[in-house]
């Protein structure tokens, strides 16, 4: 059978692996382009938030490629993201394709049906090899966002920063042809190697920001105007907790009940949001804290239109800006949103953080300290 | 006392002393499903609350400055009211629910759940007295009652006398819905979230016009909630939306009924739980062959634009009975 899934970031990369190593056939979509976006927009309800609209549009596309069924992740809620998949569907049939949806529902203690989802879609035999597999595609996520920390902290520091991306880019297809752990392991040392061995500035501090928000919208580059990287190349270290295997280890853990992070955020996030509000929202409001008391020198927020966790997280950062004086960018993006627009807000945003950088520079030199930041 | 604790953390700055004041209690969002209860409850409790007036120009001009721009209207709306309380008709408290889950599996949106913090943003310093209900978690409406109650300083029995206050209001207020449900020949369906449905200001007096205009109307509230379970028993996946739930059961099931003429959405500009539900109404409506129209309502909605357009819906409606 052939298996298409919606693009997240580097998730296509794992998936085909998994979905390879599983004995189905796999067909990513075409790359993200205005075209997808176009053509899901098309279809899709107006007021839908941006991701399924851009879902929409990869499915079609991988459609035309020859995909005949469609892999999805589902939810319980309150995100609108756990009814995707329906709502996809629906689409799909009036638009006269009515191909099977294979929806991944997170087993929410209800432990044997989350079996027997499994069990319809793979054959029994192909069941033992699905904890490694699964293992596996787990890891080559974590090499991919390994050398994404790696790039991240080099950009701003680059004197070459095309070379850099041209071997970020090889990297993660050379990450992505890897079919076992030893060649996964060699392949990312050599890529280190490489990324480290290009020159750079050594003296100065860069700025430091914090990249948070809806994580569709943070991981795929190809509809936040590949944000991470501009802000790079512009001398920002781009400081980002949402990384795709570092999100799924965290669901997996929270799934037995180890993990702490989530505690974690609530307690940050509490002054500000006392309570969940599902998707992101409640880690947008816990990264501001976080980067503010850090002492970070700002934070972009990014959210697609009518997002309504991030419109929470969007309704309260005010005050954590005005309390721990820490610049906030929040920018709602969708189909609408023109290139220009965005790059000229950044711009002033930057100058103004810089500014505020260099006051403080400023200030530690003539030893007045005293104020960091200022509440202005 | 643990339950204090709890509620000291959740109310931010509430103290433990007995509030003893004006308390105001804004006319919006689910003050259209729940406010003949939270006001019978709090007069058992203390002195009558301030209810804000119906929503006014005014009070939408309020909300519309004051709230972020990316909430939906019935959000920025609800902050408006909020704002008039405690800015204008000088409550010293505001009560704020904070409605995570009405039933199990299913929860309300994410702005009503970050509600409380939202008002808190932007009224700093103002107290206000949360009320949490999160069914999931087992803390029903009793529970977040009594956490009211010691609030105010209320023993046992005033929590007794209370909570049988506020539970006859709610079923007097459901009963009479039910009652207006009922009736014979051909209806159109009305759905939508009650805050949009029963604001009277908001929809332009859309059932009132309907029912001017000769037709009977029926809304998700006027439905048993077995009918409403009924209605969702196909469904691929169950809605986690309660309003949602409510808009599609009472859909599906008064769409197979034979004296249905014709279905009206009704939903808020940037609302995002009807967003997809709509889609789903919209196509069960294509497959029953029944008239489908959908409002968005919105603070540019002109009232010529509107009316026009139910007008013409209507008008089809004729021709097609004719």
């Amino acid at each position: 059978m052939k298996v298409t899934f919606p693009h997240l970031g580097p998730a296509h990369l794992a998936l085909v692996t998994l979905f390879t190593d599983l004995g189905l056939e796999p067909v990513a979509p075409p790359p993200t382009t205005r075209r997808t976006i176009a053509l899901g927009v098309r279809h899709a309800p107006e007021f839908a938030c941006f991701p399924l609209k851009v879902n929409l549009g990869n499915y079609l596309e991988a459609l035309a490629a020859g995909a005949e069924a469609i892999f999805m992740v589902g939810g319980v809620g309150p995100c609108r993201l756990g009814y995707y998949a329906q709502v996809q569907q629906t689409i799909l049939r009036r638009l006269g394709l009515d191909l099977p949806m294979i929806v991944f529902e997170p087993p929410q203690r209800r432990w044997a049906e989350f079996w027997r989802a499994i069990r319809r879609v793979l054959p029994p035999k192909r069941l033992v090899g699905l904890p490694g597999a699964l293992f596996f595609a787990y890891r080559k996520l974590a090499a991919i966002d390994e050398l994404a920390v790696l790039v991240n902290r080099l950009r701003p520091r680059t004197l070459r920063p095309l070379a850099l991306q041209r071997l970020w880019e090889e990297g993660q297809k050379a990450l992505g042809a890897c079919t076992e752990m030893r060649s996964l392991k060699r392949v990312l040392s050599s890529f280190k190697a490489d990324l480290v061995a290009i020159p750079r500035l050594e003296e100065g501090y860069p700025l430091r920001m914090e990249l948070a928000g809806e994580i569709y919208m943070v991981l795929e580059p190809a509809v936040n105007f590949e944000l991470e990287r501009r802000l790079g190349e512009k001398g920002v270290e781009v400081i980002r907790h949402l990384y795709l295997s570092r999100w799924l280890g965290e669901q997996f853990r929270r799934c037995l009940g180890l993990d702490a992070s989530h505690h974690r955020d609530r307690e940050l996030a509490w002054p500000y949001l006392a309570h969940p509000v599902g998707g992101h929202g409640l880690q947008s409001v816990a990264r501001a804290v976080e980067a503010g008391v850090n002492r970070l020198d700002g934070m972009v927020h990014l959210a697609p239109f009518t997002c309504m966790p991030e419109i929470v997280a969007g309704g309260v950062l005010p005050v954590v800006r005005e309390d721990l004086g820490l610049p906030i960018l929040h920018l709602n993006l969708d189909e609408h949103t023109a290139e220009a627009g965005v790059l000229t807000r950044l711009e002033a945003f930057l100058d103004l953080a810089a500014r505020r950088y260099n006051c403080r520079l400023v200030a530690m030199e003539g030893h007045r300290v005293e104020r960091v930041f200022s509440r202005g | 006392m643990k339950v204090g604790e709890v509620f000291l953390r959740d109310a931010n700055g509430f103290t433990a002393a007995p509030f003893r004041g004006r308390i105001g209690i804004p006319r919006a969002l689910l003050y259209y499903w729940f406010g003949a209860a939270w006001e019978a409850f709090l007069r058992a409790l203390g002195g009558p609350p301030v209810v804000s007036p119906p929503t006014n120009k005014s009070l939408l001009a309020l909300g519309r400055r004051r709230a972020p721009e990316e909430f939906c209207l019935p959000v920025q709306l609800f902050l408006g009211h909020a704002v008039y309380l405690a800015e204008e008709a000088g409550c010293d408290l505001l009560f704020v629910p904070r409605l995570v889950s009405l039933e199990e599996e299913a929860y309300t949106c994410p702005k009503l759940m970050g509600l409380p913090d939202v008002v808190r943003s932007l009224l700093p310093g103002k107290r206000t007295m949360v009320m949490r209900v999160d069914a999931r978690t087992g803390k029903s409406w009793t529970k977040a009652m009594r956490e009211v109650t010691l609030a105010f300083g209320g023993d046992k029995r005033a929590f007794a006398r209370a909570r049988q206050a506020a539970l006859a209001a709610q079923r007097t207020y459901e009963e009479s819905f039910l009652g207006a449900g009922k009736g014979e020949g051909p209806f159109l369906v009305v759905v939508g979230h009650p805050y949009c449905l029963y604001d009277r200001f908001l929809n332009m007096d859309l059932l009132l016009r309907l029912v001017r205009a000769g037709y009977r109307s029926v809304t998700p509230e006027m439905l048993p909630a077995a009918a409403v379970e009924d209605g969702l028993a196909g469904l691929p996946k169950p809605l986690f939306w309660s309003f949602g739930r409510r808009v599609l059961g009472a859909a599906h099931y008064l769409l197979d009924h034979p004296g249905c003429r014709g279905l009206i959405h009704l939903s808020a500009f940037a609302c995002g739980p009807e967003s997809l539900v709509g889609e789903l109404v919209e196509e069960a409506a294509g497959r029953d062959g029944v008239p489908f129209l959908r409002l968005v309502l919105d603070e540019h909605t002109g009232e010529a634009g509107f009316l026009t357009r139910v007008e013409a819906f209507l008008e089809m409606l004729g021709r097609r009975s004719r």
